[in-house]
Order: structure tokens, then sequence, then C-alpha cells
């Protein structure tokens, strides 16, 4: 069990390995508070619906498992939306249309599909947390590259705190706006990529 | 057959538990929901008009409030959109009794401008410019020579955007700031806005004004399921602007559809048409019935108009 959790944290990371749900990963990295409000959501769902589809896997009729993954997975999305909006309102601004997509990022339903439908609720719920905290970790690192480059802060929360200052006023002024806009996403996604593939072939 | 009943039931089963599910979460956040966003618009208003005794009524919902220190109006505060460089700059603008402008104040929310540079119009620095500023000083300092306003470095787009936002929108609501509105139908905040003028003549009573330098008129068309009212002022041949009667002012088509005529956007697709184009404006699609209802409506009064007149 140990085993799936950490095999969904690295073996399986949805965006370095799997390279699924790079969508999400891409749009809302902008900063790094973003990036762990979206990793939030999608643990969420993810262990929920790999849960409930885990639990009723053995009457969930075969032709008709996409439907029923996908009615399921909305719900929890839907859920996550509804609660965003009401307690982090801030929050389900910044990430706008991403939340509600979560239900087609096909890193959930791959879960569903290639996961939990074929293993019992203990594991598939160990996976969903594996999976779900690794796709975290890396938009946070995303986040973070992201955002101490172009805004030349860390960690800021819209409302909340300015954020820590990591190289002072002046580069902030001049800070390498590229980073925040869509290039730097797939800058920084590269950077990660090539990182782990580096250590992991080094080891 | 046994199978399919089967299948089908659990897929049924699964939605109506998601249905419920759903419905209970619903009910639930929408008053924290709704709590939040009217809290943050009475923010909002205060910033546009930082003063502790007022209170703020709604003229027209996220567009329009006037401000009321006990039972005097004291200035008003609205809200105009003007297209910037990727997205729609939307400025609060709160504007005192003398038509000076209290303050601005652009909410980052729904903005989508470039990060670093025309988001800058979010700053104080550029917002604090506005403060005390008359409709004639309101552009920036390279496109006006009494203009006040400093643009930002890189960023003219959104910069003009911004400044023509709240020049314009002043010039479009500050016939409310007289007072004495006159009451009644639904039309009459409409008409002083599109008359430009608070005293208009009444030529045909309810039905055709003379303002300083064009004609208003109230004409209806048979919609889809009801009559739909359209307030159009012109000069000349030319269609200024027109209102069409919203749902709250008792437009009856069908909701979703048909009243999405009733819509800032839609009713400026119409503003400086000459009237013989009028056909040749894009209608919206699934409710094609109410907006060629509009354009009846248009059609037929320029006709009495021209009718009446000769």
């Amino acid at each position: 069990m140990k085993q799936t959790f950490l095999d969904g944290i690295i073996k399986n990371n949805m965006v370095l390995v799997l390279a699924i749900g790079l969508c999400p990963a891409l749009a809302v990295t902008t900063s790094a508070y973003n990036g762990i409000g979206m990793g939030m959501a999608v643990i969420f769902v993810l262990v929920f619906s790999n849960l409930l589809i885990s639990l009723l896997r053995n009457i969930i009729p075969k032709n008709l498992r996409i439907p029923i993954f996908i009615v399921i997975i909305s719900t929890f999305v839907t859920i996550v939306d509804y609660t965003m909006q009401a307690y982090v309102p801030p929050l389900s601004r910044q990430l706008g249309v991403f939340v509600p997509l979560i239900v087609v990022n096909c890193g959930i339903l791959g879960r569903a599909e290639g996961y939990s439908y074929k293993h019992p609720p203990h594991y598939s719920v160990m996976d969903g947390l594996g999976i779900g905290l690794g796709f975290t970790i890396i938009l946070f690192l995303m986040g973070t590259i992201r955002e101490i480059l172009g805004q030349g802060v860390w960690l800021s929360i819209p409302g909340v705190f300015p954020g820590f200052q990591v190289f002072g006023e002046a580069f902030t002024n001049s800070s390498v706006i590229l980073m925040i806009l869509p290039p730097g996403g797939f800058l920084a996604i590269a950077l990660l990529m090539g990182l782990f593939n580096h250590i992991r072939m080094h080891k | 057959m046994k199978n399919k009943i089967r299948e089908v039931s659990v897929l049924f089963i699964v939605a109506i538990v998601s249905a419920f599910l759903l419905s209970f979460v619903y009910k639930n956040t929408k008053p924290v929901i709704e709590e939040y966003a009217s809290k943050t618009l009475n923010e909002n208003l205060l910033k546009a008009f930082p003063d502790s005794q007022v209170h703020f009524e709604t003229v027209k919902n996220d567009t329009l409030w006037k401000v009321y220190k006990g039972e005097a109006i004291v200035g008003i505060v609205f809200r105009n959109g003007r297209r910037g460089y990727s997205s729609l700059i939307r400025p609060i603008v709160g504007v005192d009794s003398a038509g000076r402008v209290v303050k601005i104040l652009i909410p980052k929310e729904g903005l989508a401008e470039t990060p670093g540079l025309g988001m800058k119009v979010t700053e104080g620095w550029f917002q604090e410019q506005f403060s005390g500023l008359t409709l004639g000083e309101i552009w920036l300092r390279g496109d006006n020579e009494n203009g006040k306003i400093d643009g930002i470095t890189a960023a003219t787009i959104s910069s003009r955007a911004a400044t023509a936002a709240v020049r314009e929108g002043l010039e479009k609501f500050k016939c409310y700031l007289q007072g004495g509105v006159i009451e009644g139908e639904w039309y009459v905040d409409d008409l002083i806005q599109l008359s430009g003028v608070e005293d208009v003549e009444e030529l045909i009573e309810d039905r055709l004004w003379k303002a300083k330098d064009r004609f208003v008129y109230l004409s209806y068309g048979e919609g889809f399921i009801s009559q739909v009212g359209v307030l159009v002022s012109i000069w000349k041949d030319t269609v200024l602007a027109i209102h069409i009667q919203c749902p709250e002012e008792g437009m009856e088509e069908t909701p979703g559809y048909g009243t999405m005529v009733a819509s800032i956007e839609f009713e400026s697709r119409f503003d400086n048409v000459y009237i013989g184009d009028i056909d040749e404006v894009d209608a919206l699609s699934g409710a094609t019935m109410t907006c060629e209802a509009v354009k009846k409506a248009i059609k037929s009064g320029y006709e009495e108009l021209m009718g009446g007149s000769e």
C-alpha cells in the first residue's frame, strides 16, 4: 500500500512521467499558491472518485462505465467548485474555468479506468492520494519557478499576504514577465522534466 | 433484456444520488457565495465613494448606483466597460454631485491584460490620478491637451481604454446627478440616458421625445411570445443608441434565449448604424425571433417618426 502511494508520486507522476493533466498544470501555475490550490482540488476529486468507483466496481456494468465515471467525477468537481466559490472566493476566481475543467482532466478519468476500477478501495484511495500529491508537488514547483522569476516574490496570496521578497525591490520592478505568460509554463515544465529525467538516469 | 435493465438502473441510481448530493451542496453554498458577492460589491462601492455616512441604491444592476446621504443624492457610482488590450476593462467610478470623479477602482477580477504591463491599470498610482478630475480632463496627456492622466509605459492601449471607460461612463451617466427623475414607466431612466439631457420635450405622449440634438422614440415589436419594447435615440437617419426593455422592466420573452437581447453587448451593435442597414445587424443565436422584433420596432418607429413630422 505504501508502494502504491509512492508510485503515485514518483513512478506514475501525472505531469512528469505520464504527461497528462498538462492543461491545468500550464494554465494555473502563475503562482505557487495557485498551484497548491489547484492541486488540492485535484486531490479531493481524485481520492473520492477513486474510492467510489472502486467500491462500485463490481456493480458498474462494463459498457456503461465511462458515463458512470464521468457522472461521479463531475459530481465531486462541482462540489469542489461550489465550495471554493463559497469559502475561498479569491482563489476560485484566480483558477477560474480550470476548476470545472477538472472533469475532463484525463489524469482523473485515467486513474478511474486504469486503476480504481480494478483494485480494492484502500489501494484506490492510496493511489488517489499519491497521484494527487505528485500532481500538487509539481504544480507547486512550477508555480514557484514562475512566480519567483516572473514577479520576484514567492507564495503571495491575493488579499492576504504579499509574498516573500526573493531578490529585492529592484528585481520585482523589472522581473522576467515572460515566465508568467504562457511560454513560461512550458519553460518551467521543461526544466522540471529535464531535471527529473536526469536524476532518474543517474540513480 | 434483464441485463440491460440492470445496467440502466445502475446509471440511473448513480445519477439520482449525484443530483441529490449536488442540490444539497448548492443549497448550502449559495447563500455564502451571494453574501460574499454583495459584501465585495459594497466594499468596492465604498472604495469608489469613500464616505461612511452614505448608502447606495441600485439603479441598474452592476452598472449604476445612486449615492444617498440621508435623503439627498450626493453622487453616483457607475461601472462602465471598454475593451482593453485583451479583456474588458470595467472601472468602478464614484462621482460627486459636482460631476467630479471621487475615486476609481479597477478590480483585478475578470481582467486579463498582459501581466506586468496592462495589468498595471489596477495599481494605486494609476487610479489615484483620476480623483478630482472633471469630464474634460479625463484623457491621456498625449491624446488631448486638457488631459491629466499619465499613461502606463508600454501599455498605452490598456491605459487609454481605462481612461475612456471612465470618461464615456461619466458622459453617459452624469444626467443622473441632477436628481429629479420623472417617475413611472420602465423606460424613464433610459430615456434620460439616451437623450443625454435631463429635460426632454414630449412631442407625442409616451412615444416620442425631442432632446437637444436628437429624437428619442419608443416602439414595440412582435417577438416570440410578447411585445418587446425598444427605446431608440436617433439623429437624422442614424441610430445613436438603443435600449431594449429587459425582463426586470417587464419584457416577457423566453428566459435565457429571447431575454438575451436585453444586454449592453447586443444593444451596442446598433450604435451609429444607418437606419437602412438595421437588417444587417447580426442576430443572437437562439433569439432570432426576438432580434427580429427589435429590428422591426426600430424601423416601424422610425417610419412613424418620419410620417409624423411631415
